[in-house]
């Protein structure tokens, strides 16, 4: 993996985020609540910047008419087309490609094939020393569990390592 | 806003230089910034009326898409609501869209003033439309050459129409007027004969954007009254497009203006083969009712109306997208649009990538051509 | 092409090689005076010194070629009128193991509520006595009265448990989309006696029959029908009436179908990224639409070449949509060797002539 610096901790606060370019790729880092998400700043739907899009919650319909909203600042909205991502761990909030039931791996598919899973690629971001570090693997996808919020919570300190949580 | 805060990265992932050819976009939607943009262009009396009243009676669906409808990454944070945004800024479209996208000639189509259709002060609603027009002229088209214009008009007000198509249809830049689909009589009608008669004079084409279903002075947007959601507006957006092209089609209107085209703009179009379809087979056995018609229906339409693509169609399989194009003679009718800076707009490198070069050469670019003739000039 | 004068075509049927279910025949009120039985002496006697003609005013002409082939009309009333006729022209000419009666008449039209039911009890109780219960192949549709939901609601609890009811009959055009909530009693009311409920062609609303006012010839209504039948799915779908209503089916009869595969691809693209609108959904469109509708096979509305209806029945995505139909006496065809697409598979084409209308209606 490769470690690159994002900014200052403090340059990122609660619902602020930055997009950066590393080896050849954009990524989003969000500060949500508090905790550090690192996502693909590409839509597979039609390759848009997708971390410029709003952020917003989680809206499900328990019945007609019944509207829920919660997840303040968890699922992000692409700014074109406007599917909806889950920024916590990059699943898309209902899978709109899928029409038949069928397990599949949590990984980016190309956005050709309609029956894919079209979620966006994450990475491990972690506060080493106040300072926010985004990793990167190879072509292996990583996820970081929405309960792990040790290692990418803001305000920590951790000394520098190659120890990732996946 | 978290906005504040993104740096502008380069988009690293569009479509391969293959797909790249010289765009005509038939679809930019352009307008003002704020309300004061058209003060200059008002008499007096009526600026301050548009500074208090707005555009009243106008949309009734808002737009829920995007950001107040507009892509949430070109939208501008601090812009006044209910007018546009930010991303009606020329240097941002010349840059995001004109450069950045390969776009040759751009059809600006407005869309602050659609809603002037459906008002019922008709003079107001006149004036409006004329302030937009010379607004566009003097900013848009006077800075870049390649901006090309749908002129505003207020059909509802077919004299009204017909003088301002005789007052700025004569400038280069403009090449056709838009007529917002929500409308209390389909456009076949001859009371609209005024509006096409000026199109003559002037050469211009006759374009149809969705705007003003079931607003101001239009009728219900279905004929089930009115639906309940954004998404169902616009599901309804071809209903509008086949009530208006069958009234062309059995008013004769294709005979009584023989040099005009029309371009439908903004409904997609897989909905034109079973609709031609239909309408081939149902004229067979009412025929006589409108006996002066006297070719196919769908050859009428087939050889003088023309339809953008966006929203492109995504089918299920893919691979579908050959038969439909086939099936209406896309490689003639169709005309790529993007529909920039909306939210649901389409990407001109990404969109139709796998039609053929040669078709793709004409949706991307001849067909424009063909269907606008000032263009050419 | 040429300037002929086209009539309507001889009626004429077809054995298709097996016993089909045929689940759209127009049946129609011959006239006032025939439902005069099945009202009360105070109607008789209104309707008699009244200008009242009838729940008949539409725009649907009666004289048109479209409206009833050669050979249909008997003697006294309307084509569509007389059993017998039904009898020898569809049930015993197609085969036809159960056709089910579409009537048709227009109490959506009428304002005051009480004369709309009173008109759609008289009807029901006309086809029960004088069709359902003269020949056990027919089945038919309920009529209501649309503009007081709950009133309709009444009117489906009082014959729909009679065994040869299998569907409550709306006209597509309608005052309000039909999934809004102030139509769910007749969704309520159908379900609880596992009934269809069939959205058909036609409808006097009052609401223009398009989104664009009055079209000035009868041909651009006809063409443009369809349109409303989209709206009317659409608006079904995304007011939550399939997840409401879990047991709910919805038939649509005399839609046509071409247009159904961009329809679904259309309505499933813009949900993808307008779903929070309607977040009750629990999946995209289209699906509901195959797992809770069918659609009559007429019209065709085909494509002049045959492929293209080969290929439009793969972009369906399912061989269980489409259910057999005459639309008897309409013209929908020429000949009925031209009533189904060519090319159809062993399955898919007993599915459309019986099967999938079996599983639909329960029968």
């Amino acid at each position: 993996m490769s470690r690159h610096v994002v900014c200052q901790a403090q340059e990122l606060p609660p619902g602020g985020r930055k997009i950066v370019e590393v080896r050849g790729r954009t990524v989003g880092v969000f500060n949500v609540n508090g905790t550090y998400y690192a996502l693909l700043n590409r839509c597979p739907h039609r390759n848009a910047p997708l971390c410029q899009g709003v952020v917003t919650g989680l809206v499900q319909g328990p019945e007609p008419y019944k509207i829920e909203f919660s997840r303040d600042g968890e699922v992000l909205r692409c700014p074109w087309h406007g599917w909806e991502f889950d920024i916590t761990n990059g699943r898309s909030v209902f899978n709109p490609h899928r029409i038949r039931a069928k397990s599949y791996d949590v990984a980016v598919e190309p956005a050709d094939a309609p029956d894919d899973d079209p979620s966006i690629e994450t990475f491990p971001v972690v506060v080493e020393q106040n300072i926010v570090v985004l990793y990167l693997g190879r072509s292996r996808p990583n996820r970081l569990p929405a309960s792990s919020v040790g290692t990418n919570r803001a305000g920590t300190t951790r000394a520098a390592s190659t120890e990732v949580r996946e | 806003m978290a906005i504040d805060t993104i740096e502008r990265t380069s988009t690293d992932a569009r479509g391969s230089a293959s797909t790249r050819l010289t765009t005509i976009d038939t679809d930019i939607h352009h307008g003002i910034y704020s309300k004061t943009d058209l003060f200059p262009y008002l008499s007096k009396v009526t600026a301050d009326r548009f500074n208090d009243y707005g555009l009243i009676g106008g949309n009734l669906y808002a737009y829920n898409g995007g950001v107040r409808g507009y892509r949430a990454d070109v939208v501008d944070a601090h812009s006044p609501g209910g007018l546009g945004a930010a991303a009606t800024n020329i240097d941002r479209t010349l840059a995001d869209l004109m450069d950045g996208c390969g776009v040759g000639i751009g059809l600006l189509t407005g869309s602050s003033l659609y809603s002037a259709a459906a008002m019922p002060d008709l003079d107001y609603a006149s004036e409006l439309c004329r302030a937009f027009n010379d607004f566009t002229i003097e900013h848009w088209l006077a800075r870049d050459a390649r901006f090309r214009f749908a002129m505003a008009i207020c059909p509802q007000d077919p004299q009204q129409a017909a003088q301002e198509i005789d007052r700025i249809g004569g400038h280069p830049g403009v090449v056709a007027i838009i007529m917002p689909c929500g409308a209390p009589r389909a456009f076949g009608q001859r009371f609209y004969n005024p509006i096409y008669e000026a199109c003559e004079r002037n050469n211009l084409t006759v374009a149809i954007h969705f705007a003003t279903e079931g607003t101001g002075v239009n009728p219900p947007p279905t004929s089930a009254g009115y639906p309940t959601y954004y998404c169902e507006s616009r599901q309804a957006r071809p209903s509008f497009y086949q009530a208006h092209l069958a009234s062309m089609v059995f008013e004769g209107w294709f005979d009584k203006f023989p040099t005009l085209k029309v371009a439908m703009l903004e409904a997609g179009f897989a909905w034109v083969p079973p609709y031609i379809w239909k309408m081939d087979q149902d004229w067979k056995g009412l025929r006589y009712q409108t006996p002066w018609v006297n070719r196919l229906p769908s050859e009428y339409i087939l050889e003088r109306v023309r339809f953008a693509t966006q929203p492109v169609e995504e089918p299920n399989p893919p691979e579908a997208i050959h038969s439909i194009v086939e099936w209406m003679d896309g490689k003639n009718t169709l005309m790529f649009a993007s529909d920039y800076p909306h939210w649901d707009w389409d990407d001109p490198q990404q969109t139709l990538n796998t039609l053929k070069p040669e078709i793709r050469q004409r949706i991307f670019h001849d067909n424009a051509l063909d269907t606008f003739p000032k263009l050419r000039a | 092409m040429t300037l002929e004068s086209i009539a309507a075509p001889e009626v004429r049927g077809l054995n298709l090689g097996q016993p089909v279910i045929d689940v759209d025949i127009n049946c129609t009120v011959p006239s006032i005076e025939a439902l005069y039985p099945y009202l009360t002496e105070h109607w008789r006697e209104y309707i008699t010194t009244s200008a009242f003609k009838g729940a008949i005013d539409t725009s649907y002409p009666r004289g048109a070629p479209t409206t009833a082939l050669s050979g249909t009309t008997p003697e006294k009333g309307p084509a569509g009128s007389s059993l017998e006729l039904v009898q020898k022209q569809v049930l015993d000419a197609w085969n036809v193991e159960y056709g089910i009666l579409n009537c048709y008449y227009a109490v959506d039209g009428l304002h005051n509520p009480d004369t709309a039911a009173t008109m759609a009890s008289a009807v029901n109780d006309w086809l029960r006595a004088e069709w359902l219960e003269r020949d056990s192949r027919l089945r038919a549709s309920i009529l209501v009265g649309p503009r007081v939901p709950e009133m309709a609601a009444k009117e489906i609890d009082r014959v729909g448990d009679h065994p040869g009811f299998v569907q409550v009959l709306l006209p597509v055009m309608s005052e309000g989309p039909y999934g809004h909530r102030r139509y769910w009693p007749i969704m309520e009311a159908a379900e609880r006696h596992d009934l269809v409920v069939s959205l058909q062609f036609g409808g006097a609303p009052g609401n223009p029959p398009t989104g664009a006012g009055w079209p000035s010839y009868y041909l651009e209504d006809y063409v443009t029908m369809s349109q409303i039948f989209q709206t009317q799915l659409l608006n079904l779908v995304v007011e939550g009436v399939f997840d409401q209503f879990p047991k709910l089916r919805i038939a649509f009869v005399e839609s046509g179908w071409t247009w159904l595969p961009s329809y679904l691809w259309r309505i499933d693209k813009d949900w993808k990224g307008l779903r929070r609108e309607v977040p009750w959904n629990k999946q995209v469109p289209s699906e509901y639409v195959k797992e809770r509708m069918k659609f009559s096979l007429q019209p065709l509305d085909a494509s002049p070449d045959p492929r293209h209806m080969t290929m439009l029945l793969d972009q369906l995505g399912s061989d269980d949509l489409l259910m057999f139909s005459t639309d008897y006496p309409h013209w929908q065809f020429d000949t009925p060797e031209q009533a189904l697409p060519v090319g159809l598979s062993e399955t898919q084409r007993r599915k459309i002539l019986s099967e999938n209308a079996r599983a639909f209606y329960r029968f």
